[in-house]
């Protein structure tokens, strides 16, 4: 029993070290070849914290061999077109001027179904106000649709607001954040200072987000009971 | 690109240490298969195995505790009951150490075979 639980403790560590070396990818949406390393790890690893007679070194030697090749092959497929075709494919366009192309729905096993539930996903629930539609390598459909249905822009109105980034987390539940603050350019100095006028803490903070010194939020900590 | 080169050690890494156990287990089991040999020589004989005995089990202890981190616990088991059988058939009826021996042999070669990769063992 302490065997395994020390196993496993010692395992997840390792996988932990495993899907960092990965990198963050792995986290989201998966490629074919992704999605295989995934799969075989979590048999690898189940098979070596269960059994004790396998040696830990046959269970960390296939994990770090099978990512170390992972990462290999991305960066190959990074830097050679032809084989990131052949290790992840190539997208393909199942709608193109709103005519669907059944050839590529067949070709991909893809049903009507299908395609339908990928549009209501998107929030298109006509397919005629498709314009284009393609099926992504990672499995997903990405859709495109057309001007006469797409909700007007900005731009569409004539109008030009100015383009800013999105507010960053300072502080996290009493925690500083100095990347995000460094980000905005500000210093510990503004933030006591903006903190102290409204009458609070940083420790009191539970979220405080920033656009710039001048735009922010503030949520104040709820009184524990 | 630190990703890479981290993928690039480790591979090395393990490539060398698998290279390096594998000639580790075929070496020994050379020698386990040259003691193997002699005590079945000195049991047709009839002279005394105990000396070539004593050193195939010291031989196994030492490789069993390195084998423990790269062989199934229970393949290494097996081996070591059926090996601490033999001293006590070093006194008895040559033809039961000579199956006996026989049988360690065959078993350690496979031991052995599992971790030098061959059609065989990929397959």
């Amino acid at each position: 029993m302490l065997t395994v639980f020390i196993r496993s403790f010692i395992l997840y560590f390792v996988i932990m070290a495993a899907v960092r070396l990965m990198g963050k990818r792995q986290i989201g949406d998966l490629q074919p070849s992704e999605l295989v390393i995934t799969m075989l790890l979590s048999n690898i690893v189940t098979l070596t914290v269960e059994d004790i007679s396998i040696p830990m070194i046959m269970g960390i030697v296939p994990v770090f061999t099978l990512v170390s090749i992972d990462v290999i092959v991305s960066y190959l497929s990074l830097k050679y077109r032809r084989v990131r075709r052949v290790v992840s494919g190539s997208s393909k366009l199942i709608i193109s001027n709103g005519i669907i192309d059944q050839k590529v729905m067949r070709e991909l096993r893809f049903t009507t179904d299908d395609l339908m539930a990928a549009l209501r996903a998107q929030q298109i629930f006509d397919l005629a106000d498709v314009q284009f539609a393609v099926a992504e390598t990672t499995g997903t459909i990405s859709v495109c649709p057309k001007k006469t249905s797409a909700p007007p822009t900005t731009k569409d109105l004539g109008l030009s607001p100015e383009n800013t980034d999105p507010p960053v987390m300072l502080i996290s539940d009493g925690e500083v954040s100095t990347a995000a603050l460094n980000f905005l350019g500000l210093d510990m100095a503004w933030l006591n200072k903006t903190v102290k006028a409204h009458g609070t803490t940083i420790p009191d903070i539970f979220i405080m987000t920033a656009e710039n010194p001048s735009k922010y939020t503030i949520i104040k900590k709820e009184n524990k009971r | 690109m630190k990703r890479l080169l981290i993928s690039i050690v480790l591979l090395s890494f393990i490539l060398t240490a698998g290279i390096s156990s594998a000639a580790y287990v075929r070496k020994t089991d050379t020698r386990i298969q040259t003691l193997c040999t002699r005590i079945r020589e000195q049991a047709l004989t009839n002279t005394d195995t105990s000396a070539a005995i004593d050193e195939l089990c010291n031989c196994w202890q030492e490789h069993c505790k390195k084998l423990s981190f790269i062989e199934n616990l229970n393949g290494v088991s097996a081996i070591s009951a059926e090996i601490s059988r033999l001293p006590a058939l070093s006194s008895a009826d040559p033809a039961d150490l000579i199956e006996q021996i026989d049988f360690i042999s065959q078993q350690c070669r496979s031991l052995s075979e599992r971790h030098i990769p061959n059609l065989k063992t990929l397959l």
